[in-house]
Formats: C-alpha cells, sequence, structure tokens
C-alpha cells in the first residue's frame, strides 16, 4: 500500500461508513429482523449496515486512485485540548459546581488557541462565569451547582 | 378567504410586544453571528435551541427564524466592508461589494443589499402565504407510500447538492438515519443501540450531536487556521445615485424570483440562490466587463435572491414538517424540543404558530433595515473582537445548553464525542448536513416505509403504483443518475471550486 493511500481523505472515510455499518449489524444482532410486510426493529438498522459497508467499500477504493485528495492540516493540539475541556466541563460540573467546570473547561481550552496569554485569559473567565451564573442560574434557576456545598 | 384570516391572525400574534421583542432579539442575534466570521446560523440556532424550551413555542420559533434572515443581512455587511463573507451566502456579494467599498461606495452598496433584502424578503413572505396553504392541502392526499417518496427525494436534493463526493453524502444520509433510528423502536417497543443507557431510551438527542457537528467542531477547525487582522474601508454616504437605483431594480426582482424559487426546492437555498443570481445577472448585462469591478448589480441581485430564499426555505418545513436544509433540520428539531409534530396538520392544529411565524418574518425583516444601515458601523468595530474572546463564550453556551436539556452528564459527553466526530468528518471532507437530514428524517422515513409495506403486504411496487408516489421517485431516480453522469458531475465540481 503507498503512502498516498493511508493518508487519503477516501480510504479514511470508506473505512469509518464500513465500521460503523458492521457496528450497526454486531450491535444490533439481537434485533429480530421479521420479513418485509412485518418489519422487526432490525429489519431498517440491518439493511443500514450491509448498505454502509457496501458504500464504505466502494469509497474506500477511491483512495487508491492516483489522484485521491489527501487529509490536510492535521493539528492535534486544538482538537485534542477542545474536545478535553468539554469532557472536563461534563465531570466537574455535578460533582464540584459551575465555577470549577468553567475554570477548567476555560483554562484548557485557551492552550487548544495557541500560546496562552494568562492575564486574557483569567478576565475572559471571571467574565464568562459572572456572566453564565447570572444568566443560567440566577434568571433561569437551572438545577446545577455553582460551586459544590456552598451555592 | 381563509388565508386573508389566518395571515392576519399571524400579525396579530407577531405584533404582541414580547413576540416583537424575540423577533428584535432573533433579528439581532442573527445579524450579530452574520457579522463574525467563525460562528453561523447553524452553529447559534443549535447552541441557543435548549434554552427556547423555557419560551413559548410561538416566540421561541420566531426568534429562531429571525437568527437565520438576521444573518444574511449581516453577512453581506462584512463582504462588502472587508472582503470577508460572514456567511457562505454572501461569498458573492464580495466579488463586487468590495470593488464598491473600494471605489467609496461602500454606503451605497450596503444600502442597496438592504433594501433589495427587504424588498426580497416582503416577495418571500408573501410567496409562504400563497404556497403554503396550497402545499398543505395537496399533501392531505398523501399515504406513507408518498411521504416516503418526498423525504426521500428530499434526502437525494440534499446529496446531489452537497459539496464534494455524491458517493460520501449518501453513505452520510444514511448514517444520519441509522443514528436516528437509536431509541425505543415505536411500532415494537424494542430497545435499540441504546446500550443500556436511560437518556438513550427515548431516542438519540438531537441537540448535542447539532451542537458537537457544527458548534465544537467549526471552533476546532477555526482554531487550526490562522486568523489576519482587516483593515475596513470607511463609509461614505448610504444614498444610492438615481442611476444605480435604476440598474438595481432588475436584479433586485429578478433575485428575488430565483431566491424564491430555489428556497423551496430540498437542497436548495440562500448560498445556490446567490451564486445562481449572479450567475444570471452577469450573463444578461449590457456591461458583464463590469462585473467583478463592482457592478451595482451584482450586489443587488445575489443579496436579494439569499433573502429570499431564506425565507421560502421554510414552505416546505412549515407545510409539510420536510426540511429543505440543515438549518431547517434544526428548526425541526426545535418544534419537536416544544412536543409539536411537524407535518401538514401544524397549520390547522396549530394556526398561531404557523401564520404568527410567517407574519414575523416580515416584521423581523423591517426591523433588520433599520438595525443593519444606521448601526453598520458598530458592527464593523465587532470585527476587531478576535476570535479567542469569542470561542470560550460559545463552548459555555454549548456545555450548559447540552446539559441542561435533561441534566446529565451523558448528553455533556455526546457533545464532546459529536464534536470529536465533526472534526473527523471535515477532515476526511464528508458533509455533516446530508447526516443532520437523516437524522432528523430517519425515524419517519422508517415509520411510513414499514407501514407501506405493511399496507402492500410487502411489495415494493407499492412506491410505484400511486401516481404520485411514482412522480416522486421517479424524479429522485432522474437526479441521481444526472448527478452521476460524468460530464455532470465535472460542472458540479466547478460549480463548487468558484464558491470556495
Amino acid at each position: 500500500m503507498s503512502k498516498a493511500v493511508l493518508t487519503s481523505k477516501d480510504f479514511w472515510s470508506g473505512l469509518l461508513f464500513m465500521g460503523m455499518g458492521a457496528a450497526a449489524l454486531v450491535f444490533g444482532s439481537d434485533l429480530r429482523v421479521g420479513t418485509a410486510a412485518r418489519m422487526g426493529p432490525g429489519f431498517v438498522p440491518h439493511a443500514i449496515g450491509w448498505i454502509l459497508i457496501v458504500l464504505g467499500a466502494a469509497i474506500a477504493v477511491k483512495g487508491f486512485a492516483r489522484d485521491a485528495e489527501q487529509v490536510v492540516r492535521l493539528h492535534l493540539r486544538p482538537v485534542s485540548l477542545i474536545v478535553l475541556s468539554v469532557v472536563a466541563f461534563a465531570l466537574l460540573l455535578q460533582p464540584a459546581g459551575l465555577v470549577p467546570a468553567m475554570v477548567a473547561m476555560i483554562a484548557i481550552s485557551a492552550a487548544a488557541a495557541g500560546p496562552v496569554r494568562a492575564r486574557e485569559t483569567v478576565g475572559i473567565a471571571v467574565f464568562l462565569i459572572v456572566l453564565c451564573v447570572l444568566i443560567f442560574k440566577v434568571m433561569l434557576e437551572m438545577s446545577f451547582p455553582v460551586i459544590a456545598g456552598v451555592w | 378567504m381563509d388565508v386573508l384570516d389566518g395571515i392576519s391572525s399571524g400579525f396579530l400574534i407577531a405584533l404582541t410586544l414580547k413576540n416583537v421583542l424575540y423577533c428584535f432579539m432573533g433579528a439581532l442575534i442573527g445579524t450579530l453571528i452574520g457579522v463574525l466570521p467563525g460562528i453561523g446560523p447553524l452553529a447559534t440556532i443549535a447552541m441557543l435551541m435548549p434554552f427556547t424550551y423555557h419560551v413559548d413555542p410561538v416566540s421561541s420559533m420566531i426568534m429562531l427564524a429571525g437568527i437565520f434572515y438576521g444573518a444574511q443581512y449581516g453577512g453581506s455587511t462584512t463582504s462588502i466592508l472587508l472582503n470577508l463573507p460572514g456567511e457562505a451566502s454572501s461569498v458573492i456579494t464580495c466579488l463586487d461589494g468590495h470593488q464598491l467599498a473600494k471605489k467609496g461606495k461602500a454606503g451605497v452598496a450596503l444600502s442597496i443589499a438592504a433594501v433589495g433584502s427587504l424588498v426580497a424578503g416582503t416577495i418571500g413572505t408573501l410567496t409562504i402565504v400563497l404556497l403554503a396553504p396550497v402545499l398543505v392541502n395537496f399533501a392531505e392526499k398523501f399515504g406513507p407510500a408518498e411521504y416516503c417518496g418526498l423525504m426521500t427525494l428530499g434526502l437525494v436534493v440534499a446529496v446531489v447538492l452537497a459539496n464534494g463526493s455524491i458517493l460520501k453524502a449518501i453513505a452520510m444520509v444514511f448514517l444520519g438515519v441509522l443514528f436516528g433510528l437509536a431509541g425505543t423502536d415505536s411500532a415494537t417497543n424494542a430497545p435499540r443501540y441504546t446500550f443500556g443507557i436511560f437518556e438513550m431510551s427515548d431516542g438519540i438527542d438531537f441537540v448535542p450531536i447539532a451542537m458537537g457537528l457544527f458548534g465544537i467542531a467549526e471552533i476546532i477547525s477555526n482554531l487550526e487556521q490562522r486568523t489576519h487582522a482587516h483593515g475596513v474601508t470607511p463609509i461614505s454616504s448610504l444614498w444610492p445615485s438615481r442611476e444605480e437605483i435604476r440598474r438595481s431594480i432588475g436584479p433586485v426582482l429578478r433575485g428575488t424570483a430565483i431566491g424564491s424559487f430555489l428556497g423551496v426546492l430540498p437542497g436548495g437555498g440562500p448560498t445556490l440562490a446567490a451564486f445562481s443570481s449572479y450567475a444570471i445577472e452577469k450573463r444578461i448585462s449590457k456591461w458583464p466587463e463590469q462585473f467583478g469591478k463592482g457592478a451595482i448589480e451584482g450586489v443587488a441581485g445575489p443579496e436579494s435572491a439569499n433573502n429570499a430564499a431564506a425565507q421560502t426555505a421554510f414552505v416546505p418545513m412549515l407545510a409539510l414538517g420536510i426540511p429543505s436544509n440543515a438549518i431547517m433540520a434544526l428548526m425541526i428539531g426545535a418544534m419537536m424540543l416544544q412536543g409539536i409534530q411537524p407535518g401538514p396538520d401544524v397549520m390547522a392544529k396549530r394556526p398561531d404558530l404557523f401564520w404568527g411565524i410567517i407574519a414575523s418574518m416580515w416584521v423581523g425583516n423591517l426591523m433588520l433595515v433599520v438595525i443593519n444601515l444606521p448601526l453598520v458601523g458598530l458592527w464593523v468595530k465587532l470585527l476587531s473582537v478576535p476570535y479567542r474572546f469569542l470561542f470560550p463564550a460559545i463552548l459555555a453556551f454549548c456545555c450548559i445548553g447540552a446539559f441542561s436539556l435533561q441534566s446529565s452528564t451523558f448528553h455533556l459527553l455526546m457533545l464532546a464525542g459529536f464534536g470529536f466526530l465533526g472534526y473527523v468528518f471535515i477532515k476526511l471532507g464528508c458533509e455533516p448536513a446530508p447526516f443532520l437530514l437523516g437524522l432528523v428524517l430517519g425515524p419517519q422515513l422508517e415509520e411510513y416505509f414499514r407501514r407501506a409495506m405493511h399496507i402492500s403486504r410487502g411489495d415494493p411496487a407499492v412506491f410505484v403504483d400511486r401516481p404520485i408516489s411514482l412522480a416522486l421517485f421517479t424524479l429522485t431516480a432522474v437526479l441521481l443518475i444526472f448527478a452521476a453522469l460524468p460530464s455532470i458531475a465535472r460542472a458540479r465540481n466547478e460549480t463548487f471550486q468558484e464558491a470556495a
């Protein structure tokens, strides 16, 4: 396999679709298929699973073409840090409260944008936290703690 | 007359103080995000959807609609002044709009764009008033087979008009339908792909997916690109000369007609309308050589077309419950969040919603001219806000919004997961819009498909035996064949290349 295939958009999207199709079949294997007149819960999911596998294979094959489009500009820093910042928010919100969750989220995501400007980030964090507490806790009375055990 | 009663009651609803305020808020937010590059109406509507849950359905839909067409106005401002399209639908306006600005006619271009948009918005709204009830009556004859046909047609047009590979877009539709099927099967109550997660038993939640794919993934992709500082062209007089007005009338009316037509078609929408209008104006112009060098027609036509299309895109959504583009798919999601099942009976069951939204669009368009022209300096100042100040706010709103749906951590993890998936889609050249349409239409499509096949006792001929259904499926097949033909595929690619 040439290097161009391993960095081609079509090759990887094909694999993605095939994987999703296979997952639909595997995780839906206990769903009854039924007949065309009386379809069970598994009829359409199984059909789509197979369609995705076939389509995915066709797309992956196109990745072997000489002029296949390549995946460009893959920077791991923004994607990993932004996803991580949302996960951190998710895991902190209920046990620790909105303030710690937002501090973690803003700190991690600031690092995603490039070199961290400490003073600026603190300013953004203070402004956003005050704004969010006012809108979502004071006005909309949402059901999360602001700081767990305190408010 | 029904329609007259309907629209006048609609104005009574749209003109209550509360709804005027929500309409204004929508138009304001729309203009704001239209001006700001890096955040579009899709991400904004997805982000604000959970909060509309606290507002009554009519007001929240009025606001969300305002964001959509407001963004069309705002997008043109930055195209003209900075050669920087705020929205995809204003890309073409850069060509002549910015040239006009360089000649010191920025104010003229802005006011022609705004007035053209108002004319288009007015005619577009009228089109909805006349067309939507006709479609509703027509849809009363529809059985499961026809609905299947209609949805398939909508999905296929979305595929044909998606940027990039058709095969990938088809796969994205199927993937979307597959995700949409997760939850409890409506016919047999069997849980499907719920993995024992409580939050999944009611079906997969639409909001964190849309926020992840369009909000979070866009932040990641924006952060990968370097941002530049922009020089703003000073604004001169807003008043066009008589000659400029005369030259704009034709393009405005033609743009409105093109936009109104393309907006109704599934998969059409503002961007396509703007491009078509520009191409037509250039072809029929007596001085095509001026295009690209500051022809007022190149601003008047596309700006009217994109706004007309932004209005008429609501026709299939309101009348049939079928989204013609990803934003309408979000609007359908917002309606379902409010417990309203979109479809032909919305007009009969919720006339307040149906006519209220339509009337509010005209009110909103009027407001937008007022918001945009005198305040244009303020909007331009906003552009100096760097993206690194903006994206933490988007992140925070998405996170709190996703959580507020059911106060569950699961939805936040979903948000992170779909943000990542959305990034993978962008990198692999897979358009997320067909995925979203599949996701929204999936459960209904399966239900109608099953019902039709049940009635026919498993004979797929049911889809070609009935005339309307046959016509819809034939049209679908013809479209797919055409799109797959090499010569047309090439022309399609060139069109998208020009757009990029």
